[in-house]
């Protein structure tokens, strides 16, 4: 067990890094000391054709990166799918990796030396929903252990953006009206444009043309692209 | 606009305090699930809304509550030493120049407006005012990442740790000096003081 003086050394490691690089070798060691060997950072997109602004760390083994993509395993792991339902960590053993797909996954990365570990996701308005994901051979890490590396994964995200230059920031999101936004908060929720016209006492022909113009601020065809991009812009949160 | 209100100018905010505590009822009650016993009656007031206690108040031109937060000295009883010393590795810090930060309430409907970044501001504006140098805080660690990145130094004073329901909290500690409030005022991009400083001449 560490105590605070460590663990704000080890934090201060994590912020005085001068590239990433060097950001992604002192969290490795930072978090081996404490369990886990290993991790990726990954922004939640296709692996295989990830967007400039992604954010795609790759700590661990080059083969197993390498099969995990060509196998396209990220479309079912079960370790990814969890961090769009969790906002807070887990550890991977309370996850339910019993169907036939996960067990093969897990017992491949396994012989990579990655037989447990924990995930914190991270949602942040303007960048796409990140995770955190810290692995190793050891199945018995101190409970303490798993808060110490939350927490350190947190300022390493911190860092990472830092030196990535805000450069990564999906995209500016569009001005709305305070009508747009009610709106938009209501679409979200899945109500029709009747019933929004409902709740806010103005006919659905209006709802339909604040929506329309919300469609045209973001610049997207269909209404669940706009509540997409409002959600990873921060304008409404999940 | 963002009102600091003490005691001595409550009586001009009656209607918005009121309002506040309706949205902390309906924030941390109703949407959190908060276990807060003394809220009743769709009010959520604790026993560390003092007469010392400072709020933050951000009105809009109507008069609307967006969003509050409130201060309290740490030489009085307050949330971290009454409810959360366990968070903290050690004593829990305390000292006339050290204020707690807690109750950051934005109803859902002012969310995305900017309304975090101006009550940030707000605080380390009032700190300045009143000679505050350091800000304690207890918060979830869904919020944590926001909190780090606004721009001011800040330290853990302990690890994170699950309540009842599961959710993780972290007891932090802000350093509030003229340089967080450069860094931060560039970081939202707001360059003049949010805080109405003609109401914060009357306070202590």
């Amino acid at each position: 067990m560490l105590d605070l003086v460590h663990l704000q050394d080890s934090i201060a490691r994590i912020q005085r890094a001068k590239s990433l690089s060097a950001l992604h070798t002192t969290f490795t060691e930072e978090i081996a000391a404490l369990g886990f060997d290993k991790h990726t950072c990954l922004s939640l997109v296709d692996m295989n054709n990830p967007p400039p602004s992604a954010i795609q760390v790759f700590r661990f083994p080059e083969q197993w990166v390498e099969r995990y993509k060509a196998k396209e395993y990220y479309k079912h792991d079960v370790v990814l799918k969890t961090v769009l339902k969790n906002t807070g960590p887990y550890a991977w053993h309370t996850l339910d990796r019993s169907d036939k797909r996960n067990r093969k996954i897990f017992a491949e990365a396994k012989e990579f030396g990655i037989s447990d570990g924990m995930t914190v996701p991270i949602t942040l308005p303007g960048h796409y929903p990140c995770s955190i994901n810290m692995a190793g051979d050891h199945v018995d890490v101190d409970p303490l252990n798993y808060h110490i590396m939350h927490l350190l994964a947190e300022y390493y995200f911190l860092k990472i953006i830092e030196l990535a230059g805000e450069g990564k920031k999906l995209f500016d999101p569009p001005e709305l009206t305070p009508r747009e936004r009610e709106c938009l908060i209501w679409m979200a929720k899945g109500k029709s444009d009747f019933e929004i016209g409902c709740i806010l006492s103005i006919s659905s022909r209006t709802v339909n043309g604040y929506i329309e113009n919300i469609r045209k601020k973001f610049d997207v065809s269909t209404r669940t692209q706009a509540v997409a991009l409002a959600v990873s812009g921060g304008i409404i949160v999940p | 606009m963002i009102e600091i209100v003490t005691r001595f100018n409550r009586q001009a905010f009656a209607s918005q305090m009121e309002q506040m505590f309706r949205q902390r009822y309906s924030v941390f009650v109703e949407q959190l699930n908060w276990d807060l016993p003394e809220a009743k009656d769709g009010l959520e007031v604790d026993e560390f809304d003092t007469d010392d206690t400072i709020y933050l108040l951000s009105i809009d031109r109507k008069g609307r509550l967006q969003g509050s937060k409130r201060l309290n000295p740490t030489m009085a009883p307050h949330l971290m030493s009454g409810k959360f010393p366990h968070l903290v590795e050690g004593e829990v810090p305390r000292g006339p120049h050290i204020w707690e930060s807690s109750r950051s309430c934005i109803p859902a409907s002012g969310r995305g407006n900017g309304v975090i970044g101006q009550l940030f501001l707000a605080m380390v504006e009032t700190s300045l005012l009143f000679g505050v140098r350091q800000i304690t805080f207890v918060a979830g660690m869904d919020f944590y990442q926001t909190i780090i990145r606004a721009g001011w130094g800040h330290v853990p004073l302990g690890y994170p740790q699950p309540d009842a329901s599961g959710e993780d909290n972290i007891a932090g500690s802000l350093i509030i000096d003229p340089i967080a409030l450069h860094n931060m005022r560039r970081k939202y991009g707001i360059m003049q003081p949010v805080v109405n400083t003609a109401a914060a001449s009357i306070a202590a």
